[in-house]
């Protein structure tokens, strides 16, 4: 059965309203099993950071490598913004773009764009970080 | 009467990184997003880290910068002003995040830490600056 990718609108910002803790924002984008298929050069929206927020940082590991294909995580007027034309060709971590991370004034969907043909296999994790609470 | 701190905040049950923040307007703070003015000098209470935390390293977002004369921010307690931030001084005059930011207390703390921010310097009317300093209270 072929992967089928998200379509329809935003997903709506998500906290916890009275607990301080980190909260997160996941893409797990996998082939030929369950996750999210991502379509070639198409920002589809994978969560949303509430107004206010304070970004802290982009996690992400390559579990099946998949040559040729790449990541971009941003915003819809910047899809690069924290993550940029990330190779899923090798296993292992990588980081995002420290400096874009920080303050958000307003909700902020987020989107993840692949750029390349897939093949048969790839499986890649990406972890946004963000505090929520005003303290 | 001695003001009253805000008390130790974790989530009993969840094992989760638990955070404290700190908004800084100096021009026009909007109570309503959290976020406060500073005086010169005067320590401003952010939260307190419950007793036994271990505290991760901070990061900040220097949305707008300080002017006046040598702004600096530390994030400490009062005994230790820089206590979590003993590089974060400079950035008060300087755009940008900056993560991975430590100082002597920072990691395992024994007793309940108030935790302040303290601005230097003088003369700064305008800046705006956002602070995040996480911290782990469960001992599994």
């Amino acid at each position: 059965m072929a992967l089928r990718p998200m379509t329809g609108g935003a997903k709506p910002a998500r906290t916890y309203p009275n607990m301080n803790a980190v909260q997160g924002v996941r893409l797990h984008w996998r082939l030929g099993a369950p996750g999210v298929g991502l379509p070639d050069g198409i920002p589809v929206p994978i969560g949303t950071i509430p107004a206010g927020s304070f970004l802290m940082s982009l996690a992400g590991d390559v579990q099946t490598p998949a040559a040729g294909i790449t990541l971009d995580i941003g915003t819809q007027a910047s899809p690069t913004r924290w993550l940029a034309a990330q190779s899923l060709a090798v296993a292992g971590l990588f980081g995002g773009v420290d400096q874009n991370m920080g303050y958000v004034a307003d909700d902020t969907v987020v989107y993840a764009t692949l750029h390349g043909t897939v093949g048969a296999d790839g499986e890649a994790t990406v972890l946004l970080t963000y505090y929520t609470q005003k303290d | 009467m001695a003001p009253k701190l805000k008390p130790a905040r974790g989530y009993p049950s969840a094992n989760a990184v638990m955070a404290m923040r700190c908004h800084i307007n100096m021009a026009t703070p909007d109570g309503s997003l959290g976020q406060s003015a500073l005086t010169p000098a005067k320590p401003y209470h952010v939260g307190t880290i419950p007793a036994g935390s271990f505290v991760l390293p901070g990061i900040r977002h220097t949305i707008v910068a300080f002017n006046g004369t040598t702004p600096t921010l530390q994030v400490g307690t009062e005994v230790d002003p820089d206590g979590f931030i003993t590089t974060g001084d400079a950035a008060a005059g300087t755009l940008g995040v900056t993560d991975g930011l430590v100082g002597a207390l920072s990691g395992y703390v024994a007793d309940e830490t108030p935790v302040y921010v303290l601005l230097s310097g003088t003369g700064s009317t305008a800046g705006e600056w956002d602070f995040v300093l996480p911290f782990y209270i469960q001992r599994d």
